[in-house]
């Protein structure tokens, strides 16, 4: 018993009071959903992946994505999770293909670059078939610097590295926007077309 | 009800948590080191936004908790991050400031006015970009260990304060030793280095700027270690820190096209500067290094 508390503790977001209530919860369960879920946990590990090319999750050694002759393979955009792919799919805005990088840069964390998908990145490019990078890490600071970062990197290769504005959040007042929120909208502004 | 208390603050760290929370650990100006759950804070449409992200200071409304704090609310004094996070090297030295600045204030709520204040002027001296970022982390981090106790000596003999300057230094005596007190397998680094520690120490800028990059790496070897020597645990990020020249640490392969015409989209800072300037600080800015 102590054994599963300890590794369901492990979980994110999952607290050791958590982990406990989680603990009982599956001792008096129906032993059929429980082995439903072992189930599923057995067949993640088994039979789920990651894309050889971009790092996403993925049933097969190529990702639905990369395998997709009809996605526009000049453009790549660069996302930290695989769950930032289904938000991304989701608008349906974009064509092209993603590389997964796996986190962000976060030296207090232990995490530097060389511990994140970049060189798989940067062998990727080789082809010379990519012309364009989004850069979509997450809109906090650790995201930023992982842009900056790759910015940087990828800058001498010749390609047009843009990075997704992040803007005002609709429905809010500007007034109540952040210095780096408002200082970000400054920076994506666009033409009017009147 | 639970007693609300107001500070300014250094956010030092932010750690998800669960779907949408965050725990921060703050650096206070009156409180110490505190740790504080910021709720619905991932959000986009948070009203905390981007003021509870590292390296920035703010002024900071909590309700008293147990063991973790509950943020109430925020204003921002010093929007530092992203100017700090728009340079990789200088976000990598600011970010070994932050753990630096945690390690040394080693018990939570015991007030650290003197840590305070002198990670607010680091991190505020690294967004004006005046010095390389690697000066400002190592005049920070021997500051830092000088108000923690560990005062180093550059000059003059730390065991029995023999006028220098002295060709040994020995970490374990703390800093410069004379001949007499000098302990076998000390180090003997160059006298320039000694003086740009020094000029670091003191805030002499005009030497340090003008110093050379070898002297640079060698003081910065000599402040890690000392570093290291007093601090129990590993401050992690010193590995990442980037130094005067340094490259990025990834090859690029030789057959990636490098002459094609480059169009990059540049983190437009002065812009941001600008709209940073239009929301005048509440508070007094903190004293630059
Ligand atoms: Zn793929
Ligand atoms: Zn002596």
């Amino acid at each position: 018993m102590q054994d599963l508390i300890d590794e369901l503790g492990h979980l994110p977001g999952v607290g050791p009071k958590s982990a406990q209530r989680i603990a009982f919860h599956i001792l008096q369960s129906d032993p059929v959903d429980v082995r439903r879920l072992v189930a599923a946990l057995t067949e993640v590990i088994d039979k789920v992946r990651f894309c050889v090319s971009c790092g996403n999750v993925s049933a097969e050694e190529l990702c639905r994505i990369c395998s997709d002759a009809r996605r526009d393979g000049t453009v790549l955009c660069v996302v930290e999770e695989s769950k930032d792919v289904v938000a991304i799919e989701k608008t349906r805005e974009f064509r092209g293909r993603y590389h997964v990088l796996g986190g962000a840069i976060s030296p207090i964390e232990g995490v530097g670059p060389d511990d994140l998908r970049v060189k798989e990145l940067v062998t990727r490019l080789a082809s010379g078939e990519v012309t364009e990078i989004i850069l979509a890490t997450d809109p906090n600071l650790e995201g930023e610097a992982t842009a900056t970062y790759l910015a940087r990197l990828l800058k001498p290769m010749g390609l047009r590295v843009t990075r997704l504005a992040s803007g005002l959040p609709v429905g809010g007042d500007l007034e109540y926007a952040d210095e780096l929120t408002l200082g970000r909208a400054f920076e994506g502004r666009r033409l009017l077309d009147v | 009800m639970p007693a609300v208390y107001r500070d300014d603050a250094i956010v030092l760290r932010a750690q998800k948590l669960g779907e949408a929370d965050r725990i921060v650990t703050l650096l206070t100006r009156e409180h110490g080191r505190v740790r504080a759950v910021a709720k619905g804070v991932r959000k986009t449409m948070s009203r905390f936004g981007a003021r509870l992200e590292p390296f920035m200071l703010i002024d900071v409304q909590l309700y008293e908790g147990r063991s973790l704090d509950t943020v109430n609310q925020v204003e921002t004094i010093g929007a530092y991050g992203l100017t700090i996070a728009a340079d990789y090297a200088r976000y990598t030295a600011a970010t070994a400031m932050l753990e630096t600045a945690e390690r040394l204030t080693e018990t939570e709520r015991e007030p650290a006015l003197q840590q305070f204040l002198l990670l607010a002027g680091g991190l505020r001296t690294l967004s004006q970009k005046a010095h390389e970022p690697g000066l400002v982390l190592d005049a920070y981090l021997i500051r830092s260990l000088s108000v923690a106790g560990w005062a180093p000596s550059f000059t003059d003999c730390a065991r029995c304060g023999q006028a220098g300057p002295h060709r040994a230094f020995s970490l374990a005596m703390g800093g410069s030793v004379c001949p007499s007190c000098r302990p076998p397998g000390a180090a003997a680094p160059h006298p320039e280095t000694l003086r740009l520690l020094s000029a670091l120490l003191t805030g002499d800028w005009p030497s340090a700027d003008a110093s050379e990059a070898r002297r640079r790496r060698e003081a910065s070897g000599l402040v890690a270690a000392y570093l290291q020597w007093h601090v129990e645990r590993r401050v992690r990020s010193l590995r990442w820190v980037e130094r005067d020249g340094d490259r990025p640490s990834i090859n690029v392969p030789a057959n990636v096209p490098v002459n094609v015409p480059v169009k990059v989209a540049k983190i437009d800072v002065a812009a941001i500067e600008r709209a940073q300037a239009a929301v005048a600080p509440t508070l007094d800015d903190p004293e630059p290094f």
